[in-house]
């Protein structure tokens, strides 16, 4: 022993004591920490895990479908498949997919774009898209040899289909991929291959057929694999929609319109407003958007001069010509002009060192009202015109819809055009000179309607003057006023019932009389006789349209000088059901060739169509064919989609 | 006395049941496997025991003429690193011998302690009290301590620098030059820091050394995922092998530095409480084995081993708390590396060889009695 151990060992002591307290102190503040981190903070640091682990996936909702009146299916939806190529799962990609070649097409650009894949992503379980539109043989053909195309996955989604095709394009519209500035307005729209409407009512109903995203929540590891879905919330399906279209009517309408270049009809229900058929050609196949639609295709759709993709019974403006007369009329008549007034036509007027000629050379002699709706005399217009102004003129014609957009769920519905002095001075900086009054009396010069409006007008007529507005959406309510269900849809528009019966009677002269200007187009079905007012509407405001196009050749010039044909018409004249406007462009046959057409669509109402309405009217409709669990049908009443 | 009764069997179980719980938590970090860590840690764990309960048998006086030949030679091999060196996680700190990756810096913190109490013994308090016979294990830290810092490996460093001052300080050494130290070190950076002395580059690698959170997806992203593991823990955590951090691989080096936070998030605040309750019975242990010895040399190393083992502690799981930057300690036994194991199972197999010679009397010569 040495003699200072003794202090050694004590100052060792002390010194233990002292660090072991030190270290005490220091396990004590570990302690702390530990309750502040895992009691206090326990709940901001739970979401975080949560947040870490838990992945929410969107599951894209289905479409709602749109049938027509009858529950036939004008846009569905079919099931498509395409392949995926897991990269992870595959050894060989170059390998596999030329495997996979004997057995489908694949896209030319295949390699680059997974390899682009690649070279996005290093998450190899990624599915990255080999080939889309798969048929069910090619599926069977990839499943059959699953075992030799290692990675390889089908992959099950949803295509929109429009069996209806052409004859309801341009109502129905299409859907297409979402555009890159619209892809932050909904979450949905960032999903894959996600559709939206681009056109008609898939544009304008966008928001209802929709349907609302599901999730799936999943849980992922860290590097972003799923592990297992933890829970799940379904997408809810989009509304199905019942329109107002009849596919056997538009198909109809369709396939004889096809003969023309251009021309238009729509067919509506005198007293719901409902728009059975609408029809513009030439037409396009909106299956070719659906299943993703190629550059050639696009390019022939958008350059082509007859403009295809355009729904001309919404967007073309037409001078109405003489069917404007109608509204003339109703002015006059509004007005305490009598429908006696009788005046002489010698052919032509002077009119302010000018001369206005009427379409008879010879001139209609003495003649009244009524003769001069039979037999389109428009001298009388210009006279009566002249008397009542164009403001008076303009303010009828108003109230008939023209002049102003007719409210319908469809892009791009034009207003027409009714001038008034007002709106001359405004857009032409000029004043109103009363010779232009005569022009506009028989629905030339500065007068624009679309063949909708004109729809609108004759079944305003039809209905004995009530403010029918077009609709799209089958209702529910009887449109036959002889039911005791029967209930107006649509407030009157104040005309009394004494014009209305002078106009009625001169468009039932029209057709069903020999002085008639459509007289030869008269249907021998008693019950099915119809009225209606022909019209030719001079190609010179059109044509300005024309000559932006370009050279024409000779042809088309001679094809392109000829007037429009324009007829409006209601049967049947009795009991008014359907109003029906055709417009086509250049027509060779004349305005008695639309009224003949006009004929075999009441012909084709009369067998097809009439008999389906009668037995389903008035009684609750039954819902077109549920499948897979689709939700309520909506009734898009013509109130609600305003 | 016999074979069985010297043995201080307190310490052995606490060992026993710290090495299990680091076997069951790396099944669970692998997400209920055996592989790769669990199996291998258990065997590891197994030869580990074997070693520290040989070296309880290992005559006392011997172990105190090795002592300074001990830190030679392991200052050497730390040097071999240097040139031979294996490179891991960016910095050269293993050596390869076969298949086995030994990290001498590891071993070192050991042997410092050895060598300590061995260069402590000889003096009398008087000349402890006397500066120039510091000069000598002042080097013996020094030396190590800069080879360590230049791998880079700060954790090592820090572990050797504060457990060789912990020597000093219960070895006798006077407290006021401990406060001249401490005053001086904050001097002397304050100064180096700022008259920029040094350059601008090596001014922000030290920065970032220090603070590893400015580079979230680095260091950063490890701490706050640790910091997510523990707190949604909870208090009773989300059992065993439910821990969602852990099993979906955001947590990292869950095996190594980080197994502690597996723990915590499997079994709550209550499960490491229990870990560190063990852990800190073990250090109080040592230091209950360290008063009770007749030998200078005895006492410093069993209470030196307990600071050296606090160390590790302490800086482990204040790293995995986010108290500290992340510096890259483990906690031995539990966590997975054989060397960190081997290296406190040697400084407890000393702990239990110095209970063991509790009654031996050793000369400043090393002649025991």
């Amino acid at each position: 022993m040495y003699a200072d151990e003794f202090t050694q060992e004590s100052v060792f002591s002390r010194r233990a004591v002292m660090l072991l307290g030190a270290q005490g102190l220091l396990t004590a503040g570990l302690v702390g920490r530990l309750y502040y981190l895992q009691i206090l903070e326990r709940d901001r640091y739970q979401l975080l895990a949560d947040q870490n682990r838990l992945n929410v996936h969107l599951i894209p909702p289905t479409r709602g479908r749109i049938f027509d009146r009858n529950g036939e299916p004008i846009a569905v939806n079919r099931q498509s498949y395409r392949a995926l190529i897991i990269p992870e799962q595959s050894k060989y990609i170059v390998a596999t997919l030329e495997k996979l070649a004997q057995h489908v097409t694949l896209p030319d650009d295949v390699l680059d774009r997974i390899a682009e894949q690649r070279r996005r992503t290093r998450q190899s379980f990624v599915p990255i898209e080999v080939v889309s539109n798969l048929s069910w043989i090619e599926v069977s053909r990839i499943e059959v040899n699953a075992l030799n195309l290692p990675g390889v996955i089908i992959d099950a989604g949803q295509r929109r289909i429009y069996p209806a095709k052409e004859s309801t394009a341009h109502v129905i519209g299409y859907v297409g991929g979402v555009d890159s500035t619209q892809i932050k307005q909904n979450k949905l729209f960032a999903l894959p291959g996600f559709k939206v409407g681009k056109s008609g009512v898939e544009e304008q109903l966008d928001d209802v057929l929709r349907g609302s995203g599901g999730t799936s929540r999943v849980e992922v590891n860290s590097a972003g694999r799923i592990i297992k879905e933890v829970n799940r919330r379904p997408a809810e399906p989009g509304v199905n929609v019942w329109s107002s279209l009849d596919n056997n009517l538009s198909h109809f309408i369709y396939e004889k319109l096809k003969r023309h270049r251009r021309a238009s009809a729509v067919v509506m229900n005198v007293h719901s407003g409902e728009v059975l058929a609408m029809v513009s050609v030439p037409s396009y196949d909106p299956n070719q958007f659906a299943s993703g639609i190629d550059e050639a295709t696009w390019k022939k759709l958008t350059t082509d001069p007859d403009h295809p993709l355009t729904n001309k019974a919404i967007t073309g403006q037409y001078p109405p010509g003489s069917t404007f007369k109608i509204a003339v009329l109703a002015a006059a008549l509004e007005e305490g002009i009598s429908p006696k007034t009788e005046i002489v036509c010698r052919g032509a007027i002077n009119y302010s060192d000018r001369r206005y000629h009427c379409w008879k050379r010879g001139g209609h002699g003495r003649i009244d009202a009524t003769g001069a709706i039979r037999e389109s005399c428009d001298v009388w217009f210009y006279r009566i015109g002249e008397q009542l102004g164009i403001n008076k003129i303009a303010e009828y014609a108003k109230r008939f819809g023209l002049g102003t957009k007719p409210d319908i769920p469809l892009p791009n519905v034009k207003p027409g055009l009714i001038p008034t002095k007002d709106w001359k001075r405004a857009n032409y900086d000029e004043i109103w000179y009363n010779g232009e009054t005569l022009i506009s009396a028989i629905g030339q010069g500065y007068c624009l309607a679309t063949p909708l409006q004109l729809a609108m007008m004759t079944a305003r007529i039809a209905s004995d003057g009530m403010a029918i507005k077009p609709s799209l959406f089958r209702s529910n309510k009887t449109t036959v006023p002889s039911s005791p269900l029967f209930q107006p849809f649509f407030p009157s528009l104040g005309l009394s019932t004494a014009a209305l019966r002078v106009i009625q009677q001169g468009m039932w002269e029209v057709v069903n009389t020999p002085k008639g200007t459509a007289f030869g187009a008269q249907s021998w079905h008693e019950e099915w006789k119809f009225a209606g007012k022909t019209g030719t509407s001079q190609v010179r405001s059109i044509s300005e349209e024309e000559r932006r196009e370009g050279v024409l050749s000779n042809k088309d010039i001679a094809w392109a000088r000829r007037d429009h044909a324009v007829f409006v018409g209601y049967a049947p004249y009795h009991d008014p059901q359907y109003a029906v406007s055709v417009l086509i462009e250049h027509s060779a046959e004349g305005s008695g060739g639309a009224a003949r057409f006009a004929r075999d669509v009441f012909d084709y109402i009369r067998t097809d169509v009439h008999p389906q309405i009668l037995k389903s009217t008035g009684e609750t409709a039954a819902a077109p064919p549920a499948e897979d669990g689709a939700p309520t049908m909506a009734f898009l009443a013509t109130s609600s989609v305003s | 006395m016999g074979a069985l009764k010297s043995v201080n069997w307190t310490i052995v179980l606490l060992v026993m049941l710290i090495g299990m719980i680091g076997v069951a938590i790396l099944y669970s970090a692998a997400g209920g496997s055996w592989g790769p860590w669990a199996q291998n840690h258990g065997i590891r764990f197994g030869a580990g025991l074997i070693i520290m309960l040989t070296l309880v048998f290992v005559n006392i006086a011997w172990v105190y003429r090795v002592a300074p030949f001990l830190y030679i030679a392991m200052l050497c091999m730390i040097l071999l690193v240097e040139f031979i060196g294996l490179t891991g996680s960016g910095a050269q700190r293993w050596l390869g011998v076969g298949s086995l990756r030994i990290q001498p810096s590891e071993l070192m913190k050991i042997t410092i302690v050895l060598f300590l109490a061995w260069y402590f013994h000889r003096l009398s308090h008087e000349e402890v009290g006397r500066i120039r016979y510091l000069i000598v294990p002042l080097i013996a830290i020094a030396l190590p301590t800069f080879l360590v810092l230049r791998q880079p490996d700060l954790g090592t460093a820090t572990v050797l620098f504060l457990g060789g001052g912990a020597l000093f300080f219960l070895a006798g050494v006077r407290i006021w030059k401990f406060v001249l130290a401490g005053a001086g070190m904050v001097g002397a950076v304050f100064v180096v820091w700022q008259f920029h002395i040094l350059a601008p580059y090596q001014e922000n690698r030290i920065r970032t050394f220090l603070d590893p959170d400015t580079d979230p997806l680095g260091s950063g992203y490890h701490i706050t995922q640790s910091k997510i593991a523990l707190g949604s823990g909870g208090l009773t955590g989300k059992g065993y092998i439910q821990g969602t951090q852990s099993n979906l691989n955001f947590l990292p080096e869950k095996h190594t530095d980080f197994v502690l936070s597996v723990m915590a998030e499997e079994f709550g605040m209550l499960g490491m409480l229990t870990v560190m309750t063990l852990y800190f019975l073990l250090i109080f242990m040592a230091f209950v084995v360290a008063t009770g010895t007749r030998a200078t040399f005895a006492r410093l190393i069993a209470s030196g081993v307990g600071v050296t083992l606090f160390i590790y502690f302490f800086v482990n799981l204040a790293m995995v708390m986010s108290l500290v930057p992340v510096v890259g300690i483990p906690l031995p036994m539990i966590s997975y590396g054989g060397t960190a194991m081997l290296t406190a199972m040697l400084g407890i197999g000393l702990v239990l060889n110095m209970y063991r010679n509790r009654g031996v009397w050793l000369s400043r010569t090393g002649a025991a009695e």
